[in-house]
């Protein structure tokens, strides 16, 4: 088990930078994920990392070791750089045994045969799939084919444990078990991974650092806390999960814990410290769940009631989707315990400041 | 902090040694030769190094030379549009129509495999010679008349028997593009308000168009290509093509190395036009192709009581193609004496034994022994070397695997004749003195076939998934590992087919063995020519029997290890 450095990567495709000088750092034994959309080079990254793309600049490092740097010209082919890796659609070989496909990795190191053997039968027990050994990979289903992927993976005890989409070929209920199952199989080895997914429940559920990628760049990086209620501009606000953004005008920074004011239209909303200065642009980012809305007023004093006219509500089952209209602006809010609502119909909502974030603009 | 591991950049530093080395063999086995033949045109003979263009002047002033031309014209322009016609109608009553049989049809893309032109040709001059021909005899009792139906040995009869034999090409590339069509394109028609024809002629054909001229150029390269049809069919009555008149050239006392080669230049320039044109017509019609992979059914015409006309059309050409064919053969291996009655006291296995234990055996036995150590070897160097080409077109990052890309397909676009000649030119003199050699036939056959391997080893290798090879790398396997233990093995059924058409293409081989034989060194394609010339009816049936039953037998097994491969489900 090791830590893994990654600084200043970047790999371009022709004219196209699909890495833009990406740096994170996993600690030993943590879980870190590189969420994004498609195209935001979360599996270059990856593919760097395990050696399968040659990097235009920056170093990989596991431990004290370098994998790869530009600048040095160091490349350490990806045989040799002691990785396990799930790839999306797992990789098994179709004319190998479940037994071959698992042994594969001790093979290439050498194993003795009955160290090896005694390997197999612990690595298909951790991901329970006992008994199973003479099968091929095609008389397996999609979780159990998973499973014998992260044997396979696993039982050369390697460094880092790499994971490319590896639940996104299942269906939904059985990736919501494997999530959990993937999660307790991490702990307990206590292997440092790096997760690659589009998914944000996924990252949500599974990781200790979540990296949000764009463009090839990180737009964020920190806990799924952090990540969720602290977004740190817009795209990411508006990638994990959902959110409404208001543009308004710094009134009062706020300061020692004091919520800062700013102005949206005629209304003022407090919120969060933010870092600008009075008068300058601030962009507010609402969660839906985070609204409370009803159809009485709320209390004298309570911070943050706008009163909105309904254009749209959707019943969900637990929560009523709404679209309202904010004095000509669009508001998404979960409503809880209301009445299905017409269209017209008059909706007071009111927002804790501390669940209001103000991000920062998107530089682009 | 200094670096653990020191390695080049880019690639592995053995594997790029691997890919050079495979260019630079695939280079040397095509373009050394075609760098002999160029200037070998401009020599007045091998042994001399003076230049000259006086090859080039003796072609344009020679009598015979606007003959020749205007044959090869007539005879490929021709061979092309029958081939059309034919070949068009059959994929449309395969691919789109409720015909009954038409599953049974669709073997037709097989035929050119069962039946190799050597084959056609020597069953159908048997077929239509005028006076004794079955076919003509069979007419003259049916009509009571002492005209003869045809005779085959005319430019007629060159285009009908090389027709057959290429109506397949077209017929493959077509019947692709009419399954692939998404129906709804049809359907969007037929709503607009055309009836079936204009749907068809408007919307059907003009979409499979450019698969047509795919096929219809693969068919034109290999009219020009085509050795045996011209020489039986085509010699007998007197009319020599490019392919026999270079034949000529090389059989004169001394051969004419220089007008042969001189003559090959032109031919080259066609045929690679022809293939450059196919090239970009498939390309075309890959994007015309627009469902892929998806589970729908094309829309079928019902012919109503026209599917029995379009059965009959579908049976005519498989009776003259091959059932014909294939049953003078027989009739020729147990006949006692052609003409006769194949009744059973005219019956007989004494051919049979004759060329197992006769003297005149003895020479048809050779050459069966050298063409089978010839096309094992051959097989067996030609797909290895397939392997790793088709191993590197597919997976390599390397700039250099454009070019082997496209090393490894010119054999397509040179007739076997013209690359024997460029072997001679290459291969007569020193550091290699192969003349009268069984290698040079050996260095020819896996130049010749290499493009087949190479797809055939490719179709495998694009089914497998990268993610295999990634995923025992990140295991610690190096690239001989990864492709020893995962890439051939899972290529093995494409790579094992691909040795299969390789074995049986060199088993037949004749376009290029013809020029490069010598006595003792006579292979299965030039002693049937050879018998043929001296009228040995019986033996030539058997030969080609022999011919025909091994094609069939490895048309099953590569059929069944195709299945094989599908039935892994490795996508």
């Amino acid at each position: 088990m090791q830590s893994v450095r990654v600084e200043g990567l970047v790999k371009k495709f022709g004219d196209v930078t699909a890495v833009d000088g990406v740096s994170f750092e996993v600690p030993k034994g943590r879980l870190l994920t590189l969420l994004g959309p498609s195209g935001c080079g979360k599996t270059t990254t990856l593919n760097m990392i395990a050696g399968f793309e040659t990097p235009d600049g920056g170093d990989v490092r596991v431990g004290d070791r370098l994998l790869s740097s530009a600048s040095r010209s160091v490349l350490v082919p990806a045989h040799k750089r002691n990785l396990g890796m799930v790839f999306q659609s797992y990789g098994l070989w179709p004319h190998l045994q479940v037994r071959e496909n698992v042994a594969f990795g001790l093979r290439m190191r050498k194993t003795p045969k009955d160290r090896m053997e005694r390997a197999v039968e612990r690595a298909l027990g951790l991901v329970r799939l006992d008994g199973m050994a003479e099968r091929y990979p095609s008389q397996l289903s999609g979780g159990q084919q998973q499973r014998v992927a992260f044997a396979r993976a696993l039982i050369y005890e390697p460094d880092v444990l790499l994971l490319d989409e590896p639940l996104s070929n299942l269906d939904a209920a059985l990736r919501e078990e494997m999530r959990l199952e993937l999660k307790e199989l991490q702990a307990e080895t206590g292997i440092t991974t790096i997760f690659v997914t589009h998914d944000q429940v996924e990252a949500m559920v599974m990781s200790d650092i979540i990296v949000v990628m764009n463009n090839g760049r990180i737009e964020q990086m920190g806990s799924p806390t952090e990540v969720y209620q602290s977004p740190a501009n817009q795209f990411v606000a508006g990638f994990v999960g959902v959110s409404n953004f208001l543009e308004g005008e710094v009134v009062d920074a706020g300061a020692g814990g004091a919520p800062a004011a700013v102005r949206v239209g005629d209304m003022t909303l407090f919120c969060r410290a933010v870092g600008a200065p009075e008068g300058s642009k601030a962009l507010l980012s609402i969660r839906p769940e985070d609204c409370v809305a009803s159809l009485s007023a709320p209390p004298e004093g309570t911070l943050n009631v706008i009163r909105c006219s309904v254009d749209k509500a959707v019943y969900m089952g637990g929560v009523l989707e709404l679209w309202l209209n904010a004095g000509g602006r669009t508001l998404r809010v979960h409503g809880h315990r209301l009445p299905i609502l017409e269209s017209g119909a008059a909706v007071y909502v009111s927002v804790e400041p501390q669940w209001i974030n103000a991000v920062a603009d998107d530089p682009a | 902090m200094r670096p653990r591991s020191f390695a080049t950049l880019k690639a592995p530093s053995p594997v790029r040694a691997l890919e050079w080395g495979c260019l630079l063999i695939v280079g040397f086995l095509v373009l050394y030769p075609l760098f002999w033949l160029l200037l070998g045109s401009l020599r007045p003979s091998p042994a001399s190094s003076d230049f000259t263009l006086d090859a080039f002047v003796a072609l344009y002033e020679a009598d015979y030379m606007g003959e020749v031309v205007w044959n090869t014209a007539v005879m490929s322009v021709g061979v092309t549009a029958l081939s059309v016609l034919i070949g068009v109608p059959l994929a449309w009553i395969v691919g789109r129509t409720d015909t009954p049989f038409r599953n049974c049809i669709s073997m037709i893309a097989i035929l050119p495999f069962i039946m190799p032109p050597v084959v056609v040709a020597v069953a159908w001059a048997y077929l239509g010679t005028p006076r004794v021909g079955f076919v003509n005899l069979f007419w003259k009792w049916l009509v009571n008349t002492r005209e003869p139906l045809f005779d085959i040995f005319t430019m007629g009869g060159l285009i009908f028997v090389m027709s057959l034999s290429l109506a397949p090409y077209v017929f493959i590339f077509t019947v692709t593009a009419f399954r692939n069509m998404d129906p709804t394109l049809e359907n969007a028609a037929h709503v607009s308000g055309a009836n079936q024809w204009r749907t068809t002629l408007r919307i059907t054909l003009p979409m499979a168009a450019p698969a047509i001229l795919s096929g219809a150029l693969l068919a034109f390269i290999q009219s020009i290509e085509i050795f045996a049809i011209p020489a039986t069919i085509g010699v007998s009555g007197g009319i020599y093509v490019f392919s026999t008149q270079l034949w000529r050239m090389m059989i004169g006392i001394p051969p004419n190395f220089s007008h042969a080669a001189a003559l090959s230049v032109p031919v080259l320039l066609v045929c690679g036009l022809a293939l450059w044109g196919q090239t970009k017509a498939l390309g075309r019609s890959a994007k015309y192709a627009t469902v892929a992979g998806k589970g729908f059914r094309p829309r079928l015409v019902r012919l109503g009581p026209w599917k029995y006309a379009a059965l009959g059309f579908a049976a005519a050409y498989l009776l003259v193609s091959a059932i014909l064919p294939v049953l003078t053969l027989i009739y020729g291996t147990f006949i006692s004496n052609r003409g006769r009655p194949p009744t059973l006291e005219f019956l007989t296995l004494d051919h049979i034994v004759e060329i197992i234990a006769g003297d005149g055996g003895a020479v048809i036995l050779r050459s069966i022994e050298n063409s089978l150590l010839l096309s094992f070897l051959g097989a067996t160097i030609g797909i290895a070397l397939s392997a790793v080409v088709a191993y590197f077109v597919a997976r390599s990052v390397w700039r250099g695997r454009g070019a082997l890309d496209f090393l490894a397909l010119i054999p397509v676009a040179i007739p076997g004749a013209v690359i024997a000649i460029a072997m001679l030119w290459a291969y007569i003199r020193e550091p290699f003195n192969l003349y009268h050699t069984l290698w040079i036939i050996l260095i020819a056959y896996i130049t010749r076939f290499l493009p087949f391997g190479v797809k055939a080893v490719s179709n495998s290798i694009t089914q497998i998934h990268e993610e295999l090879e990634r995923a025992a790398a990140v295991s610690g396997a190096n690239w001989g590992v990864v492709f020893w233990r995962i890439l051939v093995p899972l290529a093995m059924p494409g790579i094992v087919a691909g040795w299969i058409i390789l074995f049986v293409s060199m088993m037949r081989e004749l376009s290029a063995s013809i020029m490069l034989f010598s006595s003792n060194k006579e292979v299965i394609g030039t002693i049937l020519i050879q018998l043929y010339d001296e009228g040995l009816f019986s033996h030539v049936c058997i030969l080609s029997l022999i011919i025909v039953i091994l094609s069939l037998g490895s048309v099953a097994l590569v059929r069944w290890l195709t299945k094989q491969t599908d039935a892994e489900g490795l996508t």
